[in-house]
């Protein structure tokens, strides 16, 4: 069996960070004695992906997903522990041929030139990777065809919509034909049917070029849609691995009863979560009978977690305890 | 030929907001006339022909080149920078194979373009630099090109005070008090008491007051040659100071803002 093309091994990252106090007395405390503190952004994270995977990556903000794209493309080096790509690469020393291998797109940073049409952009990329012009060409018609942007190419970028420009971003990260494609986010202010295009597009590009693709996304849509294999992140440790039918199997084991009275209920039961006014939740293995007075109800609905439902749940835990 | 698109890129980004383009020049000429103006006021009072052996036609041409330099010898690097840290779009650029102080070099290089036209038409046609010989001419391009060079490392290193400051902005007018005190931009440096000659070698004083004197023909070979030594000794300094706190500061980046 060939080796991963990613392998984290017990991956520490933290932060250090400022906490300031409030009002004039806490500003001028702070000029003096600025308090500092370390945040553990990713907290002993092993991980191993394979040539042609696509993984998915999720957690809610901060969780620290972000961060470990930025261990794993170099911009941020590991405390402690091994982050290897490629069998032998160490992303931080940021090596020519490293670089060459990789695309990253990253949807709150830029890389195309706000003043000038992407296709300036482009060209740059194009003598920054050495590419043929032929294939430069080919290549480039292919991917604005596929994401529906070639009349766009000659606008300048700031007269783009941000559905377009993010089509761009995705094209500047592929233009050179990356072995590993990282994608922070790509369906930011993009509309349902670019959204579906989009997947279409990365799915048929792994499946042609075994392009191995690390994804995150707060959008469940994009996890389902593309990912093999995800892997949950929460306070920065790694809660879950496997398939997105795993994660729900493994968490979805709770049926949850919905219901709707007719007014509010003047004492919430224990076991009783309240939604709204009208809406309750009741967790359907725990109690035997409904504690609530049939005669308020006027509807319940059985349902299975589905993949927001089971990420709420986990994303709400605390912190764990080191 | 990446580092030369990047240049033509940086050209087409100044070119593309004419109206800015045109009003920074209105401005620049504004300060200029006000410099003139005052200059010729402290003559006429004064009753005296020429300050520090400077006419006042002398010293008239001398504030319009050296304010030409202010315009190529530009301390926006370090802005540049500052917004490509603070908003963590510095990981972009990280991530291409390519090395940053080059592209930015061709980057600076670029926007300099139209400034750096009007200078080398000067050079070229008014000025007595090229009619010296072959070898004060290549000399006087050696100073050029290296003094060039050398205050793009100086506002470089300055820069990379980012990876540890927040905020960059209040440096702008430290700088550009800086280029008109000791740049020789308000005045030219000669008029300075003689205990404060070594002034002309600060990297700012190169970089206006004497490229200004090379241009009007008022340097010997001999100064230019230890101009030349200046601005490469400078330039080592640099690269120095460039090398220690880009690999400490490239540690402390964080990539901010996801």
């Amino acid at each position: 069996m060939s080796s991963p093309i990613i392998s984290i091994d017990h991956a520490n990252f933290s932060y250090v960070t400022f906490t300031k106090q409030s009002g004039f007395s806490g500003a001028w405390h702070d000029l003096f004695h600025r308090q500092k503190s370390t945040v553990a952004a990713v907290q002993d994270i092993s991980l191993q992906v394979n040539r042609g995977e696509i993984l998915g990556l999720l957690g809610a903000n901060g969780a620290g997903k972000t961060t470990l794209i930025k261990l794993m493309t170099g911009i941020l080096p590991a405390n402690t522990g091994d982050v290897r790509l490629f069998t032998d690469q160490v992303p931080f020393r940021k090596q020519p041929a490293f670089l060459q291998r990789i695309g990253v797109m990253l949807s709150q940073k830029s890389q195309l030139a706000w003043d000038l049409p992407a296709l300036d952009t482009l060209v740059l990329l194009r003598e920054i990777y050495h590419i043929p012009h032929d294939q430069f060409n080919n290549w480039l018609a292919f991917l604005t065809k596929e994401l529906a942007v070639t009349p766009q190419l000659h606008v300048p970028v700031r007269k783009l919509s941000l559905g377009q420009r993010i089509k761009f971003e995705l094209i500047c990260a592929l233009i050179h034909r990356p072995e590993i494609l990282f994608l922070d986010e790509p369906t930011i202010g993009i509309d349902v049917s670019s959204q579906a295009n989009i997947y279409r597009f990365l799915k048929q590009l792994n499946h042609d070029t075994q392009m191995t693709i690390i994804l995150t996304s707060h959008n469940t849509k994009d996890i389902e849609a593309l990912a093999q294999r995800v892997a949950v992140v929460n306070h920065g440790k790694k809660i879950f691995e496997g398939t997105t039918t795993g994660l729900i199997s493994r968490y979805a084991t709770v049926p949850i009863l919905e219901i709707v009275t007719d007014g509010p209920l003047t004492h919430i039961p224990v076991h009783v979560r309240q939604v709204d006014p009208t809406h309750y939740e009741v967790d359907a293995t725990t109690l035997a009978t409904l504690p609530i007075d049939p005669r308020q109800i006027l509807s319940v609905n059985r349902r299975n977690s589905d993949l927001d439902a089971i990420l709420t749940q986990l994303f709400s835990e605390e912190a764990p305890k080191r | 030929m990446k580092y030369w698109v990047t240049c033509q890129n940086a050209l087409m980004t100044t070119l593309a907001y004419r109206g800015n383009l045109f009003l920074h020049l209105l401005t620049t000429a504004i300060n200029v006339l006000v410099t003139i103006f005052m200059w010729l006021a402290v003559y006429n009072f004064s009753g005296r022909s020429d300050i520090a052996g400077i006419r006042p036609n002398q010293m008239v041409l001398y504030l319009i080149v050296v304010n030409v330099l202010a315009l190529i010898f530009s301390a926006e690097p370090i802005f540049k920078f500052s917004g490509l840290v603070r908003s963590g779009n510095l990981s972009v650029v990280l991530m291409r194979p390519i090395n940053y102080f080059i592209q930015s070099f061709w980057d600076y290089l670029g926007r300099a373009i139209p400034y750096l036209f009007v200078y080398g038409l000067a050079t070229a046609i008014v000025s007595p630099v090229f009619h010296r010989g072959l070898l004060y001419g290549l000399s006087s391009f050696l100073l050029m090109v290296i003094t060039y060079g050398m205050f793009f490392l100086l506002v470089t290193a300055i820069s990379l005070c980012t990876f540890w400051l927040v905020q960059v902005w209040p440096l702008r007018p430290v700088l550009s008090a800086l280029f008109l005190l000791l740049g020789g931009q308000a005045f030219p440096l000669q008029v300075l008491p003689p205990a404060f000659s070594w002034l002309i070698y600060n990297p700012f004083s190169l970089a206006g007051n004497q490229l200004t004197l090379l241009l009007l023909g008022k340097l010997s070979l001999r100064q230019v040659a230890t101009a030349g030594s200046w601005a490469m000794l400078w330039t080592v300094v640099t690269l120095a100071l460039l090398k220690l706190t880009w690999h400490r500061g490239i540690r402390s980046y964080e990539g901010v803002g996801s």
